[in-house]
């Protein structure tokens, strides 16, 4: 590895004193030690989740390369603000003080993130930290997306997936029907997971060639094009690889839909479209070429810019007081938010322990827990279904089924998720499009004056099926989660916050304690449900909801 | 030595080789010029490979061309499959059918989710199958729905679902539907295809019929039968109705063509074997009718022939009745042969004792005549009681009293005839009640359900003072007596047997019936 010759480009640094860099470091310390909570409490919801649990793998991955770069090259420490780092540590400082405010583990994670480049930024001088400012990219990719972009990625790149492999299908001959993001042949249905249309792959096969440019050194545009061929390899792969199930299973009933033969074919796709991403690249690096790969900073060095000027204004430290005063002055920020963010108890449990729960929901909430007969509604069936943790539909699931003058309808406790579970997803994601949603106000007709809401959607699909759904969530103190708007889109979530004033939180500032677990009522019919029937459902919903809240309530006890 | 034979051996190569450039120099070179030529782009391409590897632009290249070639086949798969997805509804659309034809009801229903779920030009007619497929897998309210909506109430839609909306609401029509049903019915038939088809002709007729307009319900059932041979029955009877009555005979023997056909296949088909035995009697060919009827009655023994055998005679006997100049014995041994079959056949009995207040035409004794008929041996059983009733009209008990016993001894299995004469024994002097009993009892118990059995019984208990079995007679035949006079009879009876038993209300209810207090269901009121 090439030694860079710092002095060439490097301005007239002051030589940081051993204690200004022990002050940097308390302050680097400080920042780190307030950011923990955040960094504990979002770090069990990526772990938990099925997209992100990789994260400390790209955390691992980040460090190797900072310091792989940084002992290949001549570092100098700083300690010293410069105004680029005044502002991205306003700007953290900002965001810190927005999570304290609306004790959000987002954005305090968020924050963690960018104090780490604030610390990168403070320790190091201007051309150290150029050395390893493209690294923070991989920051990026385990950041969650906000308001359920990836969710409504997750249920959109599934669906992409099963429409494209079933153009597919039907150019070799294989008649079938979709629906969402089932695949039904005559004799089988294929339900397309998160796992077969490739969402896991896409994150990590995103992840891993982000790290391939940015251990290249690429420069912005090349690392844009990068993601984005592998992402449109990803769904190249993972169409092919949903049509090969399908195909392998009406000609030789392969059995690739499950089992080790699934789990075998997602690792050699896998491997396929990260070999494909790999040779894509090169076949850009012919029409692109780099300029010098690695040497790109030598480059950059020899050549002579218009913004050289101001490149160099911008990386002159401060004196050394200033900095002084200013890391004073930040590390006073950021304890004295973290000392309110303690006060306020602020720092929100997000984990669930799935195993416990679904073990407590299993063993003490029975068939009999519902009445045998609900307003002549009369009980005709239970039962109780897991399903796989990352399942929207919730890993657990107690149905009881009721049926009145034909009518069935089918009451659920669900669960467990860590906040309001927004049933619009699943149902989408199942082929069923919206009629009509609002939220309702119920009350038992005991009690006209107590009332509890509940989010209410009749759907249709397909020539010949209506259903109604009602549902609503509890968190585990037995309160009752408020529903946001139902079935909106982003944009029009993101205006609803703005509106509210509170940008942050699905609650709407309401403080939820998970678990929560989901009461939800389902009725499917041939013909659109009559306002009488609607009403019949809310009343059956509103009377079996309260016998499971008593219910579970008596067992929490 | 060694030097020589090198220069030999040069020698002599160089003088070949000169020689071989001198003859063949000009062709030897063409060819190899030729050669150069057309293997060019295999030696630059190789000489351009060599030379590319030792620049790394080339290798990137080589990296890449797998990723090119997927990505140009991709492209060209992707591209060749929408290509094809413009096409592929009309396979999918005969795949649907083929599916249905080979009654492959699951794959259809796959099929034509697809095709609506993809395609609005076929949209109609995937859905249109797509409701027969799920009648024919016995999921009716799923079909309804979809023929609902493809064929509104209130509005045209597609003629097919049209069709099927009048045909399935034309087989609920009859004579109490509403003016509704009935522009409902037209509704579907005026926007429905294939309005000459037989199955739409039918529902039209069915749709006149409810408007009791003969003749163009005619009309249509002229081209149903074709498909429906089961409606001649149907078009004979209104053929009939009209006045047309070689249409009306030609219809019932096509139906009796048909019915014969049916029974032969399933002889045990009740409905069938009946309809096929009453279109014989319209057709006047009573013989083979009987034989139809009686064959039902050996392989259904549980079924109407008996009563249908019984008022087949009995028509018979109408028929010979209206003919004229039929003896009188003929007669009687039709209505015999009626009460063989069946011995309570109500139609039978009032004709038999009609013959004992009939007049006879020219003014002639009609004791006389029953009195020939008993005398020639001819039927004197049914005679006999026939002269018991015109006695019994005549107020000569004693005669009567004789004739019944002679009937009785002639045919003891009538229980009419046992009837009339416990009945004498019983309420006339001198009266003999034991005897009544005797004869009476085998009667009453074999036709438990016979009224006018069980109110003799009940009458002759009363006499023997046994009230609370007569009490069991008198109610038995209360609740299968339907005529309004015997009823009133039967209270009269029930309230004195009531005050025997000491129950008052009761009898007081039977009195005040007695007296013609109306009998209406008293509607009961749930305890709160």
């Amino acid at each position: 590895m090439s030694q860079i010759a710092v002095e060439r480009v490097a301005p007239a640094t002051e030589k940081s004193s051993v204690a200004n860099l022990l002050v940097v470091l308390g302050f680097v310390a400080t920042g780190a030690f307030v950011h923990w909570p955040y960094v504990l409490s979002e770090g069990e919801v990526l772990w938990n989740s099925e997209h992100y649990s990789f994260f400390p793998l790209a955390l691992g991955v980040f460090v190797w390369l900072i310091w792989d770069r940084l002992q290949s090259a001549r570092v100098h420490f700083s300690g010293q603000f410069r105004i680029p780092t005044l502002v991205v540590a306003a700007l953290n400082l900002c965001i810190y003080g927005l999570a304290v405010i609306s004790g959000s583990n987002w954005l305090g994670w968020v924050s963690f993130l960018m104090f780490l480049m604030t610390s990168a930024m403070l320790l190091l001088d201007a051309e150290s930290f150029r050395l390893i400012r493209g690294l923070f990219l991989i920051l990026v990719l385990i950041i969650p997306l906000p308001l359920n972009f990836d969710t409504m990625l997750v249920i959109n790149l599934q669906k992409i997936a099963t429409q494209q492999a079933s153009k597919l299908l039907d150019y070799v001959g294989l008649y079938h029907a979709i629906s969402g993001v089932t695949v039904q042949l005559p004799d089988k249905v294929f339900q397309i997971d998160d796992a077969c249309s490739g969402i896991r792959s896409l994150f990590s096969g995103v992840t891993t060639m982000l790290v391939f440019a940015v251990y290249y050194r690429y420069g912005l545009l090349r690392v844009a094009l990068t993601v984005l061929q592998t992402a449109l390899w990803v769904l190249i792969i993972n169409t092919l690889r949903v049509f090969l199930v399908v195909y392998a299973y009406d000609h030789w009933n392969a059995g690739l839909e499950s089992g080790w033969k699934h789990e075998a074919l997602g690792f050699v796709s896998y491997a396929v479209m990260i070999l494909f991403a790999l040779s894509t690249d090169q076949a850009l690096r012919y029409v692109f070429p780099l300029s010098s790969g690695r040497g790109k900073l030598i480059d950059e060095e020899e050549r002579v810019t218009l913004g050289d000027s101001l490149r160099r204004w911008l990386a002159s430290p401060f004196s050394k007081t200033v900095s002084l005063g200013l890391v004073s002055l930040f590390a006073v920020g950021f304890i004295g938010l973290g000392v309110k963010a303690n006060l306020d108890s602020s720092r929100l449990p997000t984990a669930t322990n799935n195993q416990l729960f679904s073990e407590k929901l299993s063993l003490e909430v029975g068939e009999q827990v519902l009445p045998e007969t609900i307003g002549g509604w009369k009980r005709t069936k239970f039962e109780a279904v897991n399903r796989d943790k990352h399942d929207l539909f919730g890993s657990n699931s107690m149905i009881w089924t009721y049926t009145r003058n034909g009518v069935v309808a089918q009451f659920s406790i669900d669960g467990a998720y860590p906040s309001f579970h927004d049933l619009w997803y699943c149902y989408s994601s199942t082929g069923w499009e919206l009629r009509e949603s609002s939220n309702q106000q119920l009350s038992l007709a005991a009690t006209p004056d107590q009332q509890e809401v509940a989010t209410e959607y009749q759907l249709y699909r397909g020539a010949d099926e209506d259903a109604y759904v009602i549902y609503s969530c509890v968190d585990s103190t037995g309160a009752t989660v408020e529903p946001p708007p139902p079935a909106e889109s982003a944009l029009r979530r993101l205006l609803n916050r703005l509106k509210s004033g509170n940008l942050l939180s699905e609650e709407g500032g309401q403080k939820v304690v998970p678990p929560v677990i989901q009461f939800q009522l389902f009725s499917r019919d041939e013909s659109i449900l009559f306002a009488q029937d609607v009403d019949d459902l809310r009343n059956l919903f509103s009377e079996a909801r309260f016998h499971a809240k008593q219910a579970l309530a008596s067992s929490a006890q | 030595m060694k030097i020589f034979r090198i220069r030999w051996w040069s020698r002599l190569f160089d003088s070949i080789s000169y020689g071989i450039k001198r003859r063949f120099g000009r062709f030897l070179g063409g060819i190899w010029a030729t050669a150069r030529f057309f293997t060019w782009p295999i030696r630059g391409t190789i000489q351009w490979l060599v030379q590319g590897w030792q620049r790394s632009n080339f290798r990137n290249l080589l990296f890449g061309i797998p990723a090119i070639l997927a990505l140009v086949g991709a492209g060209i798969l992707w591209a060749a499959a929408n290509v094809n997805a413009r096409t592929v509804t009309n396979s999918y659309l005969d795949r649907a059918r083929s599916a249905i034809d080979k009654k492959d009801y699951k794959s259809a229903e796959v099929y034509l989710q697809r095709l609506i779920d993809t395609s609005s030009s076929n949209s109609n007619q995937a859905q249109f199958d797509l409701g027969e497929v799920f009648e024919n897998t016995d999921r009716p309210q799923r079909a309804m729905s979809i023929f609902n909506k493809l064929a509104p109430n209130d509005r045209r839609g597609y003629p097919p679902a049209h069709r099927k909306q009048a045909v399935f609401f034309a087989e609920q029509l009859n004579s109490q539907s509403t003016g509704d049903d009935i522009r409902l019915v037209r509704h579907h038939l005026t926007h429905s295809d294939g309005q000459r088809t037989p199955i739409v002709a039918r529902a039209w007729a069915s749709y006149y019929l409810a408007l009791n307009q003969a003749e163009p319900a005619i009309e249509r059932l002229e081209e149903a039968v074709r498909e429906f041979p089961e409606l001649s029955l149907l078009l004979g009877n209104l053929y009939l109705s009209t006045g047309e009555m070689e249409n009306a005979k030609a219809s019932f023997t096509n139906a009796s063509e048909f019915l014969r056909e049916r029974v032969e296949k399933d002889p045990y088909n009740r409905a069938a074997r009946v309809t096929f035995a009453d279109t014989l009697l319209k057709l006047g060919e009573l013989d083979e009718c009987r034989a139809v009827l009686e064959l039902g009655m050996k392989l259904d023994p549980d079924g109407p022939y008996k009563q249908l055998l019984a008022s087949l005679f009995t028509n018979r006997h109408d028929m010979m009745a209206q003919e004229k100049g039929a003896p009188v014995s003929v007669l009687l041994t039709a209505l015999r042969q009626a009460l063989n079959y069946d011995p309570t056949f109500a139609p039978a009995y009032e004709r038999l004792v009609s013959y004992g207040t009939a007049t006879v035409d020219g003014g002639g004794d009609l004791s006389e005549i029953l009195a020939d008929v008993i005398a020639q041996g001819e039927e004197p059983g049914l005679a006999h009681f026939a002269m018991s009733i015109l006695k019994w009209k005549q107020n000569d008990v004693e005669s009567a009293r004789f004739h019944l016993e002679r009937a009785y001894r002639l045919t003891p299995d009538m229980p009419f005839v046992a009837n009339n004469l416990a009945w004498i024994l019983a309420t006339e002097e001198p009266s003999d009640v034991p005897r009544a009993l005797e004869i009476l009892e085998p009667a009453a118990q074999k036709y438990p359900n016979e009224p006018r059995l069980q109110d003799t019984y009940g009458t002759i208990l009363m006499k023997l003072d046994r009230w609370n079995d007569a009490l069991d007679k008198l109610e038995r035949a209360l609740i299968n007596q339907q005529k309004p006079d015997q009823r009133i009879k039967l209270h009269e009876k029930l309230a004195e047997v009531y005050d025997h038993l000491k129950q008052p209300q009761l009898a007081e209810k039977h009195r005040a019936y007695a007296q013609g207090a109306p009998e209406s269901p008293v509607p009961l009121t749930p305890a709160p």
